[in-house]
């Protein structure tokens, strides 16, 4: 049913009104009486406007044209014989929502116009009451009223992305709760691709001691956390900050080491939307003197302990995943004596997945312990930035999962 | 970012071969191509992942996953892997207490629980 499509050059060199030299609309003619079509074909000729234009006479010509290629502007009749009235603007609309619609209408039905234009076409004209400098006006507002209509609802949804990002993200990373500072916490967290949502990539510092806490024994002693929920996407987000948050109460609390990665995975099961979801976290105590550091290891790979300029993998048992076998896993802690002066390096697998350059070799854990080494700055920030953004350049784009980072210093 | 997927019948276990990378991209793959072989009424599945150049924590979500559906209708989801770096990932997250791992897919069709 589709006849061949006839493209007609540019108009006769007539300067054209308010719009670039180079601009040229491209239009898509849908109309099944070939003298009505020729008299659209011979207006627009004598408009000036720098056009394209290919002619379809039915609905199913017209989804084929759009598949092809994107038209400015659509004129498109509403009695077509595969498609009429407000339905054909819809399916239009739906094929292809970046096009102006503007509606050709009979003499006797001017309220069909009307109608359209609520249906979500951009204008209507009636058939032989067209004049050239008509078309000109009405084509190019509608493609302008279109255009401007598309870059503010972009604008809009991009607002609200934003927005559902940064409450997210807000959750995910909080605000240390420290009470004095012998110890500093400097933390990074990345989402992965621009514009997409968050990843389950999670991190907490609270230090406890303070009036009302449970265990006043421990005062001024730091717990830390940092987890990645399994997958990618809302849920993944949503059960990230769960966790944290449950996690900062639990320390609150008064639980500890393994009781309370069990009870950790009690909320986690218990909470989560999928039955195949399961999280992997580390959590490091450092004493309040300082001296030593107690690290749990749950599906979670080592902190790294940075020192005199270089780092190195903290050793410690590893434990399984929250969610894999709930109720079965139990957690061991190992102990790790800290330097006067260092920090421990806490991270997400999303700093060493990135590719190392251009062929299949990952960072991984090695590459990141050579980057410390080559850093030229040791203070947390200024390393963490250093951290990131060569693993970033190095990656070059390739490889884009959320990546969280926390590094707690000390001297 | 590429992930190759075939699939062959060795007795009443179903071979899952796997090349390249698993990984937030391609892991959905894996997971529609698992959910079909149960949809069909395959139980007892073997992933090969002798070619699998990379693993994340997706991928490893999804054979989770996989082995949720399999035991739900009392199958088996076995894995076949010599790869240090790709063992390494089970057994930090535990996971080899969970998944039975083999060295070769002869050994896994050979195995019984």
């Amino acid at each position: 049913m589709r006849t061949p499509v006839r493209t007609v050059p540019t108009g006769a060199g007539v300067p054209t009104q308010a719009k670039a030299p180079t601009e040229t609309y491209r239009i898509l003619l849908v109309e099944d009486d070939a003298g009505d079509a020729l008299l659209v074909e011979e207006l627009l000729a004598d408009t000036g406007l720098s056009h394209t234009l290919s002619w379809t006479q039915t609905m199913a010509g017209a989804l084929a044209d759009l598949g092809a290629r994107t038209p400015d502007c659509v004129l498109l009749d509403l009695h077509l014989p595969d498609a009429s009235g407000m339905g054909a603007i819809q399916t239009l609309e739906a094929a292809c929502p970046q096009s102006a619609v503007i509606v050709l209408t009979g003499l006797a039905e001017s309220r069909a116009g009307v109608l359209a234009v609520a249906n979500g076409a951009q204008d209507y004209l009636v058939k032989g009451q067209v004049t050239a400098d008509l078309l000109n006006r009405v084509v190019r507002y509608a493609v302008h009223r279109k255009q401007a209509e598309r870059a503010s609802a972009e604008l809009r949804e991009n607002r609200i992305h934003a927005q559902e990002n940064t409450r997210l993200e807000r959750g995910l990373l909080p605000a240390p709760l420290l009470r004095d500072d012998r110890v500093r916490a400097s933390m990074r967290y990345l989402p992965g691709r621009q514009r997409a949502l968050l990843g389950g990539d999670f991190l907490d510092v609270v230090q406890t001691g303070g009036d009302g806490d449970a265990g006043g024994a421990e005062a001024g002693t730091v717990h830390a956390v940092i987890g990645d929920v399994s997958g990618h996407g809302p849920d993944e987000a949503a059960l990230g900050v769960c966790l944290r948050i449950t996690w900062r109460a639990l320390v609150l609390a008064g639980h500890r080491g393994s009781e309370l990665l069990g009870l950790l995975e009690q909320v986690l099961v218990a909470e989560r939307p999928r039955g195949d979801m399961f999280a992997t976290c580390s959590t490091v105590t450092l004493d309040p003197r300082g001296q030593t550091a107690t690290v749990y290891l749950a599906g979670h790979h080592e902190p790294l302990l940075c020192a005199d300029g270089g780092a190195r993998v903290v050793p410690a048992a590893h434990g399984p995943a929250l969610g894999i076998m709930p109720g079965g896993g139990h957690w061991r802690p190992s102990e790790v004596a800290l330097p006067d002066k260092g920090a421990l390096l806490l991270y997400t697998d999303g700093l060493v997945e990135g590719y190392r350059g251009p062929g299949k070799d990952r960072l991984e854990t090695e590459g990141l312990v050579a980057l410390i080494a080559d850093a030229p700055e040791q203070a947390a920030d200024r390393l963490l930035d250093h951290l990131v953004s060569t693993a970033q350049t190095l990656n070059a784009g390739r490889h884009a999962d959320d990546l969280a980072a926390l590094h707690l210093s000390w001297d | 970012m590429d992930l190759s997927l075939s699939t062959r019948t060795v007795g009443d276990r179903t071979v899952v071969e796997v090349g390249g990378e698993i990984d937030v991209y391609t892991a959905p793959k894996l997971r529609e191509q698992l959910v079909e072989l149960v949809n069909e009424g395959h139980y007892h599945l073997i992933v090969d992942m002798e070619g699998v150049d990379f693993l994340d924590s997706t991928g490893l979500g999804v054979l989770v996953g996989g082995l949720k559906r399999v035991r739900a209708h009392e199958g088996s989801l076995r894995l076949v892997c010599n790869q240090e770096r790709i063992l390494k990932i089970f057994r930090i997250t535990g996971l080899t207490k969970v998944f039975p791992i083999h060295s070769s897919v002869d050994e896994a069709v050979a195995a019984t629980d």
